[in-house]
């Protein structure tokens, strides 16, 4: 090719919205406590966007890890209610840990174990199968999954099993503010 | 690595790249959602769908489709374009729009269907491909970023074949996007 055909080509550097969000500090990973469940017992965790936040969340991965040598069932809720006794997650980080002081997400990680009572309000969108002794890692969304305040992003886990199952879930997601 | 010797006419610029279904969910066009819980087994089949409505003005573009195996046995999977799907179908409630920043959130045009336990084959369109489905697990194939393109009056459907004996449980998920059709 010569030198003028290869001045008409343009180089670009692709970045992804997560990666971009990340390098703005808007980026987080929250990890729930242990989830303990078994038959009728079910256990949840999920991102709450609050009402007055000022900010919507862009949904990208979530994780859920299988302690157990059974199979359990997880169920994707956009927009559920929080069960009534949650615990609030302290294991929230940004993902870029160069900033000083770090920056704190608008959005609260919840998690809750143990619980008989259904989920109400929002949608089941989808559920997946999670085999034991594994951790299922989703596909980046890269943020196709958008909360408005006083909206929320949620993992429901069942087990038709008698004996008690240990997961626990990670939830990645940046805000941008409205 | 350093720029700087770099003639700054080389600088690339930097850009973000969105893919077509995040874009279309930024618009409030990207959807997901599942069928119920489908039986099938013992001679029986089942199937569930995306189906756009004649009249929805929009065509749908398929991005994603997941299948769960809730069974101990594996399963058969074939995908149907186009088809006459047999059996009296069941709306699906289980879904919604990717944004739900946007008040009131949006509605898809499109409608997931599913029926259990059925023994006539679809009709008419094409049996384009075949899946097998390992037991107890969610197969999940993604980005086909709107390779399939479904107009009104068509449909999307994975029809799962009997797998014997024993009376199996699966369920089916999708994500899509609309567009209107100019």
């Amino acid at each position: 090719m010569s030198e003028k055909k290869i001045n008409h080509i343009t180089q670009v550097v692709d970045i992804t919205s997560p990666a971009m969000n990340s390098m703005l500090g808007r980026y987080f990973i929250g990890q729930s406590g242990e989830l303990n469940f078994k038959n009728k017992y079910n256990a949840w965790s999920g991102i709450i966007n609050p009402e007055n936040s000022g900010v919507n969340l862009y949904f990208d991965i979530f994780t859920i890890t299988n302690f157990s040598s059974q199979s359990y069932t997880s169920e994707i809720w956009l927009n559920a209610k929080p069960p009534k006794k949650v615990k609030i997650s302290t294991t929230v980080t940004p993902s870029n840990q160069a900033i000083t002081p770090p920056p704190k997400p608008k959005a609260i990680m919840e998690y809750a174990d143990n619980i008989t009572e259904p989920l109400i309000g929002g949608a089941n969108i989808f559920g997946r199968i999670v085999t034991s002794n594994s951790t299922l890692v989703s596909d980046s969304h890269k943020g196709s999954m958008i909360i408005g305040p006083g909206g929320s992003f949620s993992i429901l886990l069942k087990s038709s099993q008698p004996e008690t199952i240990k997961g626990i879930i990670v939830l990645t997601w940046w805000e941008e503010k409205i | 690595m350093k720029f700087v010797i770099v003639k700054n006419k080389k600088q690339p610029q930097k850009v973000v790249v969105l893919s077509d279904a995040v874009y279309h969910s930024y618009l409030g066009k990207y959807f997901l959602g599942q069928t119920d819980t489908i039986t099938f087994g013992c001679g029986y089949n089942a199937w569930g769908a995306l189906v756009n409505p004649v009249d929805s003005d929009v065509n749908m573009y398929l991005n994603a489709y997941t299948i769960s195996n809730f069974s101990s046995q594996p399963l058969t999977a074939e995908g149907w374009l186009s088809s006459v799907l047999p059996g009296k179908a069941k709306v699906s409630k289980y879904f919604a729009a990717g944004n739900q920043s946007i008040t009131p959130p949006p509605l898809p045009k499109v409608k997931i269907e599913d029926v259990s336990l059925v023994t006539k084959m679809p009709t008419g369109g094409t049996y384009t491909f075949v899946r097998r489905v390992e037991p107890d697990e969610t197969l999940t194939k993604h980005d086909f970023q709107g390779m399939y393109i479904i107009p009104p009056g068509s449909s999307f459907a994975l029809y799962f074949l009997s797998p014997g004996t024993t009376q199996v449980q699966a369920r089916v998920a999708f994500g899509w996007w609309e567009e209107r059709i100019c």
